[in-house]
């Protein structure tokens, strides 16, 4: 029993498991060891919320406003810097020299007296010896007629030499001689001659006097004008006699006589030996003219120095010291007028200076000359000091002033039309390299030259600025119209700081500007007085202080066009060499294709496209163009160009097979942004430094990966 | 109720056609049968091996290929092959079950009128992978097609097992219609490693940016040892350790463990509606291991969304790229850090819910229907077998059975139990490979391999029975309640 069952269990499992047929054989021994995936692969690569102050930060240069708005600022200081000795020279303006002849100087009066007692007219020549006997007799002190006497001569007799001079030539002068007659008689004329004691030349000629009644002085005069005499004089005189006299008097010998008195007075000496009084020198004009000599066309009116010398230098040749006054009464010190006073020993020079620190020249006080022009007030004394000295009325005294170079502390006046050139320069902008990358057309709207000055010269001043652009053959003036600056109010106001625009208004800065030029040219003048001589001379130089500095700030806002504005560059290809090896699934040789999604909301007010291009330097062909053309759209803006709101994109970028196998054989990538404004690059718009573009970028790439099971690797040998 | 779910381990599968199989394996499938013997003794190894291996997504003819007009054969990667086509058999839980059961020993015999007692002694090994669709997709077609949606890898899931199960059960009519059974098993665990899926899933936007959503934890006991980075203290390697394994007396000190302890119940119940049907329901392993020898968790939360290089600080020029690179990597490590714990954890048995019913024919034919779900972790598994069933006494027990299960309705079963005296053979086969592929290894030798591999469950052994109760051959319900 159980061998049946055993056989038909066994059958049982034969017909189980031997029951299938056999559907397929697999020769294992032939089994393909290749294998391929072709994964598409897909992530986000990159994202960012990116504004415009995070991919440039503020600085000097780029300076966004309190609402954001973004501008371009150069600056540069003291592009224009000029002083006052730029344009005067204020040194050497004064100089003054003037030579004092002493010319006739006056001496003291003189005088001398004589008596002739009765005694001795009596016996004089010619005198009746009777008459003389008679006399004699009525010397008694009793009243007598005085008897009658024929003409006499007296004896010569020599005054007490006079002690005011040796010897003078007179200039001038008069030698009045009086004659009392103390005889008890009248006198009828009598002639005098004077003479030169030492010579017994006569002193003018002789004079009558007439007659003279008792007790009376008769007094004549004798002109001395051009006499030259010594201080001892005698005198001659004869007596044409006298009638006598009825009226009994009493007859002294000895005291009745006559008296004569020389005086000499007003005398002016041209030269000689005599004491000299203190006198002023007359032929020294007390008023004189310091002259300033600013330059050609300069009134200048009023100065104040804050420091400096007036330097003099005197010279005298006389043989009398001499006394030097100076006065400027238009000068003043604190107020005072300036005076100086020199003393010059005989036959001797002095030199010094004087502190003109501080010091007002008032230059216009002249109505006929009311400018560069200072009086002075000069007074040459002489004083010989009681001692007889020896002069000519030629002796001089030089006298010379010399204000050289003094620091002021303002001028006022007219300066003439004064010029300082702007030298002619051109400037390299350094654009070159910059220039070389961009195209398309780029048009700002508004861009502003600041030119900011400090200005210290008070008077009209008119700048001319000729510039123009550069590029390549192009050049485009700036058309700047020359520009008043202003100045400050003198003298209440001494230094204005004040500016001026260069804008699309005056000139053609916005055209200049979007050439934009590689160089940049300039030359111009400042020019005080534009209008000339008005007639108020109130300029004013502040002295060293004076200046003027100008600086310049180019602001420019980005407010712009943009049709095709194209920035390109070239780099190395960084792509080549890091796309992993062979098994690698962005290995070029493994990929089948490759996109970029970008996804953006654009908050800029700009279109913009990209090109990407694979240079190869050997061949110097482009071996492949990406074109991501609409890769940003513009944001929507308002009216005035600011963005109000974003747009968003979806941009979707396929690199080829081609430019796959190109990324990692040629050694260049040129990249080419694109922009361009609204309203295909008509319309103007502003850059906001929160304008913000929100992207996100994936790669979708599709790999070919092929493998040998034979050895567990992967290997890109194409089958 | 979920967590229980999550936690559920490898299937352990028992055949469909042994449902209706007289053999005392039967109490198996549910604890109220028993077989027509009175006594029956498994012998080691001899009297029961199960082998299992099911899979829902492959075949070897998936796998290799071959052209028309060629006899070269290529694989599915190979680049004159589609794919898609591959992938087309892809489905969105791909799961591999491999299991096996020896028996050590059994042992049933009769107690009373209607009882039954039954010992039995298994060494069980079981493995579940279940492999999400999306994976396939993602490692062969990539991550572009995910545009928009998810990554979903929510039933990743991977649990494999070595326990030794001891079970002792008993059954009895309660009255003339009904019959109970219960069996409790007394499971020792050996080494588990099982894979806590609680979120894992990578959600990709329109735009592509990633966000990875993982909660992971790594349940191993095993002789296994962390290596760490001793600078950042991060786990840089899980290694092996061989140092408990040395002599034969450490491998067999560790195989009988006891610390590793489980429970697992099983619970039947047959119902004689007629004299031709019959009614039976059963749940069987109901049960848990709880580990607590050589235990390592690995544990991994991340959330991390990767949505690109942020370029912002690089453009403002406050870092370089590499550094923004650099973080980004370092963001993703941190994220994505595991740590490790020591805690024991609890694995629960995935248990299968049996519903069946016989109409008898004849006293010897019957005609069965059963339904038998199995529930593993999120896991839901159906299976409905139709079976025409022959059953002469112990002498004789066949039984043909059509099953629908794994999407695949092409599964044709079949039992067959012979007794020679004491000694009962029994084969049983869930599906009966009908058609071969025959793999030519080299010029000599080739191996057959069945041409469908989705459902591999073959049951052989033999017992020795005693006592049984035919004598004749009369009509014998199939399951004999009394």
């Amino acid at each position: 029993m159980m061998k049946p069952r055993l056989f038909l269990f066994i059958l049982a499992i034969a017909f189980i498991f031997t029951g299938g047929c056999v559907k397929e054989s697999y020769d294992m021994t032939l089994l393909s060891k290749k294998g391929q995936i072709s994964p598409t692969l897909a992530a986000a690569v990159a994202k960012g919320n990116v504004s415009l102050s995070d991919m440039v930060k503020q600085s000097d240069t780029v300076v966004f406003d309190a609402d954001h708005h973004v501008k371009l600022i150069f600056k540069s200081d003291s592009v224009i810097k000029r002083k006052m000795d730029d344009f005067v020279d204020f040194s050497n303006v004064v100089t003054f020299s003037q030579t004092y002849t002493l010319g006739d100087l006056s001496i003291d009066p003189f005088q001398g007296s004589l008596t002739y007692t009765l005694d001795e007219i009596s016996s004089g020549t010619g005198f009746p010896p009777a008459v003389r006997t008679q006399l004699i007799a009525f010397d008694d002190g009793a009243p007598h007629q005085c008897p009658a006497f024929s003409p006499v001569t007296l004896v010569e007799k020599d005054f007490i030499p006079f002690s005011n001079f040796a010897t003078a030539s007179f200039r001038t002068g008069f030698i009045d001689i009086s004659v009392k007659n103390n005889l008890p008689a009248p006198l009828n004329d009598l002639s005098i001659q004077i003479y030169n004691t030492a010579d017994h030349m006569p002193v003018g000629s002789a004079i009558t006097v007439t007659s003279i009644p008792v007790g009376f002085t008769r007094t004549v005069a004798i002109d001395i004008s051009g006499l030259t005499f010594q201080n001892k004089l005698t005198a001659n005189i004869i007596l044409s006699g006298s009638p006598g006299n009825t009226t009994p008097a009493v007859i002294s010998m000895t005291n009745n006589g006559i008296r004569v008195t020389i005086t000499g007075h007003d005398l002016k000496v041209k030269s000689g030996r005599a004491v000299l009084p203190l006198q002023n020198v007359s032929s020294v004009k007390s008023n004189d003219t310091v002259t300033f000599n600013p330059g050609h066309g300069m009134e200048i009116v009023e100065l104040k120095t804050l420091s400096g010398n007036m330097e003099y230098n005197a010279h005298s040749n006389c043989a009398i010291g001499v006394a030097l006054r100076i006065k400027l009464s238009d000068v003043l010190q604190a107020d005072i007028p300036f005076v100086a006073n020199l003393n010059l020993n005989p036959n001797s020079s002095i030199g010094g200076s004087f502190d003109i620190s501080n010091t007002v020249f008032y230059m216009g006080n002249d109505h006929n000359h009311p400018y560069n022009r200072v009086p002075m007030e000069n007074i040459l004394s002489v004083n010989s000091g009681g001692a007889l000295v020896d002069f000519d009325s030629q002796n001089s005294v030089d006298f010379e002033i010399n204000i050289a170079n003094p620091s002021y502390d303002y001028v006022r006046g007219y300066f003439g039309q004064l010029v300082s050139d702007i030298k002619y320069d051109r400037v390299d902008l350094k654009m070159k390299n910059v220039l070389k990358h961009i195209s398309g057309s780029i048009k700002l709207t508004d861009p502003v030259v600041r030119m900011s000055y400090n200005n210290s010269f008070a008077m009209p001043i008119l700048l001319t600025l000729n510039s123009w652009g550069i590029r390549n053959n192009d050049s485009l003036d700036l058309g700047f119209t020359p520009v008043d600056l202003d100045f400050p109010i003198a003298p209440a106001s001494r230094k204005i700081s004040s500016s001026f625009l260069i804008n699309k208004d005056n000139s053609s800065l916005a055209g200049l500007l979007s050439m934009p030029p590689e160089f940049a040219s300039y030359y111009g003048n400042v020019k005080m007085n534009p209008s000339g001589n008005t007639g108020l001379r109130d300029n004013y130089f502040f002295g060293d202080s004076s200046n003027f500095t100008a600086s310049m700030e180019v602001e420019v806002p980005l407010d712009m066009k943009l049709n095709d504005f194209q920035f390109s560059d070239t780099v190395k290809n960084f792509i080549k060499g890091n796309l992993g090896n062979s098994d690698s699934p962005v290995n070029p040789q493994n990929l089948s294709t490759m996109r970029m999604i970008l996804k953006a909301k654009n908050g800029f007010p700009t279109d913009a496209s990209v090109s990407v291009s694979l240079y190869d330097t050997i061949s110097k062909t482009i071996k492949s163009t990406i074109l991501a053309t609409d890769l940003l759209k513009a944001s929507p803006t308002n009216a005035n160009g600011k963005s109000t709101g974003a747009t968003e994109t979806k941009t979707t970028i396929d690199f080829t097979k081609e430019f796959i196998n190109s990324a990692d054989s040629t050694d260049r990538i040129i990249f080419t942004f694109t922009l361009k404004t609204p309203d295909n690059g008509t319309k103007a718009v502003m850059i906001y430094s929160d304008n913000t573009i929100d992207f996100i970028a994936a790669v979708v790439l599709k790999s070919n990966l092929k493998f040998d099971f034979s050895d567990f690797r992967f290997n890109t040998k194409p089958e | 109720m979920l967590a229980i779910i999550a936690t559920a381990g490898a299937s352990a599968q028992n055949s469909q056609v042994l449902y209706f199989m007289n053999i005392p394996q039967n109490h198996l499938a549910n604890p109220a049968f028993r077989p027509s013997n009175s006594v029956s003794i498994g012998l080691p190894v001899i009297s029961g091996i199960n082998l299992g291996v099911n899979n829902n997504f492959l075949n070897f003819s998936d796998v290799f290929l071959k052209r028309q007009s060629a006899d070269s054969v290529f694989t599915f990667l190979h680049p004159y092959f589609k794919i898609g086509d591959f992938l087309s058999k892809i489905k969105d839980k791909n799961s591999i079950n491999p299991q096996t059961t020896i028996q050590l020993f059994s042992l049933g015999f009769a107690i009373g009128q209607s009882g039954y007692l039954f010992f039995d002694l298994n060494e069980k090994f079981e493995a579940n992978i279940v492999i999400p669709g999306d994976l396939f997709k993602l490692a062969l077609s990539g991550n572009e097609q995910f545009a928009g949606s998810k990554i979903d890898l929510s039933s990743f899931r991977g649990d494999i097992r070595y326990y030794h199960e001891a079970g002792i059960g008993y059954s009895q009519n309660i009255n003339n219609k009904l019959r109970l059974g219960v069996k409790a098993k007394v499971l020792l665990g050996i080494a588990d490693a099982s894979i806590d899926n609680r979120a894992f899933s990578i959600a990709v936007s329109n735009d592509y940016v990633h966000t990875l959503n993982a909660d992971l934890r790594l349940n191993v006991s095993a002789p296994v040892k962390v290596i760490k980075d001793p600078d950042t203290g991060d786990i840089t390697d899980v290694q092996f350790d061989d140092s408990q394994l040395k002599t034969g007396s450490q491998i067999a000190s560790y195989i009988m463990n006891t610390r590793n302890l489980g429970f697992s119940l099983d619970l039947g119940a047959a119902y004689e509606v007629n004299d031709r049907l019959n009614l039976s329901a059963a749940v069987t392993d109901l049960g848990y291991i709880r580990w607590t020898r050589d235990v390592t968790n690995l544990v991994s939360k991340s959330s991390f969304e990767f949505s690109g290089f942020d370029m912002k600080e690089v453009i403002k020029g406050n870092k370089t790229f590499d550094e923004v690179s650099n973080k980004l990597v370092d963001s993703l490590k941190n994220s994505v850090k595991a740590t490790d714990q020591n805690n024991p954890f609890t694995t629960y048995l995935p248990f299968g819910v049996t519903l069946g019913g016989s109409y008898s024919l004849t006293p010897n034919v019957s005609l069965g229907l059963m339904s038998y779900t199995r529930f593993i972790g999120k896991q839901i598994r159906e299976a409905a077998t139709l079976s025409a069933n022959v059953n002469l006494g112990s002498a004789l027990s066949a039984s043909l059975c059509y099953t629908a299960e794994n999407n695949r309705y092409d599964n044709v079963g079949a039992g067959l139990a012979l007794r020679a005296g004491f000694f009962q053979f029994y084969l049983l086969a869930d599906k009966i490979p009908i058609e071969w592929n025959k793999i030519i290894i080299d010029s000599k030798s080739s191996i057959p391999l069945p041409y469908d591999w989705h459902t591999l469950n073959l049951r052989l052994g033999m017992n020795v029975v005693f006592g049984n109760k035919v004598k004749k051959a009369v009509d014998r319900p199939m399951v004999d309640i009394r």
